[in-house]
């Protein structure tokens, strides 16, 4: 066992770094209080506290580089500051505001801020400056404040500062002047990857943990605001501002987002999916009504952030007047003017209906179907999200390959279909006169039906040249079934069935698989 | 609006002075006369009775209504017994029927295609998210075979049956869309909801099915839906091109459908119960034998309420 994190305390008096076996800083300090680590809740935690980082640039990403990360855990946050810096006041007010937070939530915080994130890193980890001017190296600058830190900030592995130190370098600036083709030869180019990046010379992508926002609309507040009718007045004023800024770009929103930054450092998700691209304000407002009324709003908010992470085109409408309005106001704010211009196409009324459908009882529970041509029953349907599928369920929309639209809208229409189909067939007790006659009756669900009219059998077998049809009938590709139509004395049509070969199991028995109308 | 209303004003005027006016020599042509004049008299009185209705309803709403609609079965026997020359759209009807019999649920389908065939829209079928375990899925190829488009109907499963209801009134508030159908299977509707699902069809005119579970005798709940009717599977009648009588009586094989169904309540309409059969090719519901046409129990006929 190994000792993953310490605090100040043990690190100053007892010299316990992470890293150390358990027993060791036992032995240098009896009375020490372990407590096992738990990586995936201080990830999550730290995730967490990512996004509620987004409350000062929307780009954050978790820092899972550096030797640092003894157990795989990793402890840093990056936070991509351009152009966010004087929103704040400044650069050194920024990070001012980054430790005075962050160290108001109890957390032990050290920030620093560089042109790369190499040097952020190398500076935050192993800077020695006590105030946060010192923490933040100016443009320019980074050669300098790089100089005499450790090899260690480099983010290099121990393996490699260990061979490094035996060579004689000790600090970064010991680095510099040295043939490239030399160290490369003995570590490879890990070594020079990483100082070209803390220097500048070499590109380092960080990836937002969060989806890239196309649109975004962010509200802070000087009061933190708890009432709904403040909390449903902001919203409305930041949907406002995002229909602006769709309309000039002729966009339609698909995935919206609404993030509100909570007072005791936690945030709010409420996200928002439409079935079609849409930027009219009152079906936004009525979307995000019913999470609005489930939001845990008890500490307040301290700002508000609207997001539409994916957006499609959505070319204007023509207005017209008319007199009726076509939907009634459900927000408290007065959106007349909205609704007495309504398009004069109502088209996408349907997605509409869909979104609030799927809002309330989820969008994966709403789905169209269409027919696919196959004769194996389970095969004859594929059914997709009604928001996938948008205004109309066309075969095209499933990217079925090699068959043409119109081959397949009535495909298996010919023959004889049950209108109710089984999930799974049922198994039967069935009593037929002949082994290749259709049953005389037969019992299901308890109950026992005295058949007097049966058709058959349709012989379907499994698809063995293709792979979802072998796996339809129950995974058999040598699975052959007999049905038949077989109605009782009092009219009920049933579907039913008889293994005829079966290789995975050797119940050869009647099954009913669909009822028919 | 105001065109329509006003003709049926001059038409309740005018129909008596038509009458005392005619005094034709021959007694025959005379009596002819009368008995078409009656029979125009009878359908004029009618569909005002039917406006003046209509408009109260819209009027206790207190919101536009659509000029009524409706949907015939294309058989002449049923369509003349309902009040509306078939069924009303932009209203609620109830079909009910027994467990582990899918004849209700053929009968909806068959008034669906007969509906979509002549209107655009989708159609939205409301379920509880476990029912396809105790009925069965919707099965699209079945629903070609009655002739309707399953890329026009737009499924939703709803985790309780009031989530169902509430579905189902968020989609009659939809213009756009052509019928709505709820499954309750046995939970109960109440009242309050049937007619708010009422109302609302009427404001879109929107046609609106409830499908249930047959409840047990005398356990039927109070319901505000414009006609009840309790469907059953009936057996099915002669094979179509079967012409011959030999190779009819071969024939082992379930023919045409054939449901019971049985209008229970109606608004206007006395109750009735007929053996239909759904003729696919022509989508239209023929009444299959008249020794069927006759009406239930003396106790439950008569005017619903």
């Amino acid at each position: 066992m190994r000792v993953a994190a310490v605090n100040q305390v043990a690190e100053a008096s007892a010299g316990i770094m992470p890293g150390m076996r358990l027993a060791d800083a036992r032995a240098r300090l009896p009375g020490l209080c372990v407590v096992s680590a738990e990586g995936d809740e201080d990830m999550a935690a730290l995730a967490a506290l990512g996004d509620w980082c987004g409350h000062w640039t929307p780009w954050v990403s978790l820092d899972a580089t550096g030797p640092d990360s003894v157990l795989g855990v990793s402890h840093g946050l990056w936070l991509d500051i351009t152009g966010c810096a004087h929103l704040f006041g400044g650069e050194v007010a920024l990070l001012n505001d980054v430790l005075c937070r962050l160290t108001h939530f109890g957390f032990t915080v050290r920030a620093a801020l560089a042109d790369t994130p190499g040097a952020a890193w190398a500076v935050a980890h192993y800077g020695a400056g006590k105030q946060e001017c010192e923490q933040v190296i100016a443009p320019g600058h980074t050669h300098a404040a790089l100089a005499m830190l450790p090899l260690r900030a480099l983010r290099i592995s121990p393996v490699e500062v260990d061979g490094l130190e035996r060579l004689g370098f000790r600090a970064i600036s010991d680095l510099y002047g040295i043939p490239r083709g030399a160290l490369a030869r003995r570590f490879g180019d890990g070594v020079m990857r990483r100082l070209d990046q803390a220097l500048g010379h070499e590109d380092e992508p960080l990836s937002p943990r969060r989806p890239v926002t196309l649109y975004r609309a962010r509200r802070g507040f000087s009061e933190p605001i708890a009432s709904r009718e403040a909390i449903t007045a902001a919203v409305h004023l930041l949907l406002n501002e995002l229909a602006g800024m769709l309309e000039a770009d002729e966009q339609g929103a698909r995935w919206l987002e609404l993030n509100f930054y909570r007072g005791d450092g936690k945030v709010e998700h409420i996200k928002v999916g439409t079935s079609a691209p849409v930027r009219t304000l009152s079906h936004l407002m009525r979307l995000f009504a019913e999470p609005l009324d489930v939001l845990d709003a008890s500490f307040g908010f301290d700002s508000v952030e609207l997001v539409v992470s994916f957006s499609q085109p959505l070319a204007p409408t023509q207005l017209s007047l008319q007199t009726q309005p076509a939907t009634t106001a459900s927000s408290v704010i007065d959106t007349e003017v909205q609704e007495f211009f309504i398009p004069e196409e109502g088209g996408n009324e349907v997605a509409q209906l869909i979104d609030r459908l799927g809002q309330r009882l989820g969008l994966a529970n709403i789905y169209r179907v269409v027919l696919f041509p196959s004769h194996v029953p389970e095969r004859a349907m594929v059914s997709g999200l009604a928001v996938d599928l948008g205004e109309a369920a066309k075969p095209s929309a499933l990217d079925i390959p090699g068959t043409p639209a119109t081959q397949l809208s009535h495909w298996p229409a010919a023959k004889q279909r049950p209108l109710l189909l089984l999930p799974r067939p049922e198994a039967i007790e069935a009593v037929a006169m002949l082994p290749d006659a259709p049953p005389m009756m037969f019992r299901w669900r308890c109950m026992a039906y005295r058949v007097t009219k049966a058709e058959g059998p349709e012989r379907i077998a499994a698809e063995w040249w293709h792979e979802e049809g072998t796996a339809s009938l129950n995974g058999d590709a040598g699975s052959i079934r007999d049905y038949y139509r077989v109605e009782d004395d009092r009219g009920r049509r049933f579907w039913l069935y008889r293994d005829v070969a079966c290789c995975s199991h050797n119940s050869l028995g009647w099954w009913l698989h669909g009822l028919f109308g | 609006m105001w065109r329509v209303a006003g003709k049926f004003y001059v038409g309740a005027k005018e129909s008596p002075s038509l009458m005392l006016r005619t005094a034709p020599s021959d007694s025959a042509l005379r009596a002819s006369q009368q008995a078409t004049t009656k029979v125009a008299k009878v359908a004029e009185l009618r569909r005002h009775i039917d406006s003046l209705e209509r408009a109260g309803c819209g009027g206790m709403a207190g919101k536009r209504v659509k000029a009524p609609g409706l949907l015939s079965f294309g058989a002449p026997e049923i369509d003349e017994t309902l009040p509306w020359r078939g069924l009303a759209s932009g209203a609620l009807h109830e079909i009910s029927g027994p467990v582990r019999d899918a004849a209700a649920f053929g009968f909806v389908s068959a008034l669906l295609a007969r509906l979509a065939a002549h209107s655009p829209g989708a159609v939205l079928w409301c379920r509880r998210l476990g029912a396809s375990y105790e009925t069965g899925n919707i099965y699209a190829p079945g629903l070609a075979a009655f002739g309707l488009d399953p890329s026009r109907l737009i499924f939703l499963d709803a985790k309780r049956g009031r989530d169902v209801l509430w579905a189902m009134r968020e989609g009659l508030s939809c213009p756009h869309l052509l019928a709505v159908v709820g499954e309750m299977e046995e939970s109960p509707v109440g009242l309050t909801a049937s007619r708010r699902l009422q109302l609302a069809a009427e404001k879109s005119g929107i046609t609106c099915f409830l499908l249930r579970t047959l409840p047990e005798e005398g356990a039927e709940e109070a319901n505000a839906a414009l006609s009840r009717w309790c469907v059953r599977a009936a057996p099915s009648g002669p094979v179509p091109g079967l012409t011959s009588v030999v190779a009819a009586e071969r024939w082992l094989g379930p023919g045409r459908l054939r449901w019971r169904a049985e209008l229970r309540r109606c608004r206007a309409a006395a109750a009735r119960e007929w053996l239909v059969e759904w003729r696919h090719e022509k989508g239209n519901f023929t009444v299959a034998a008249p020794l069927c046409d006759r009406p239930v129990k003396p106790a439950a006929a008569g005017l619903a309420l």
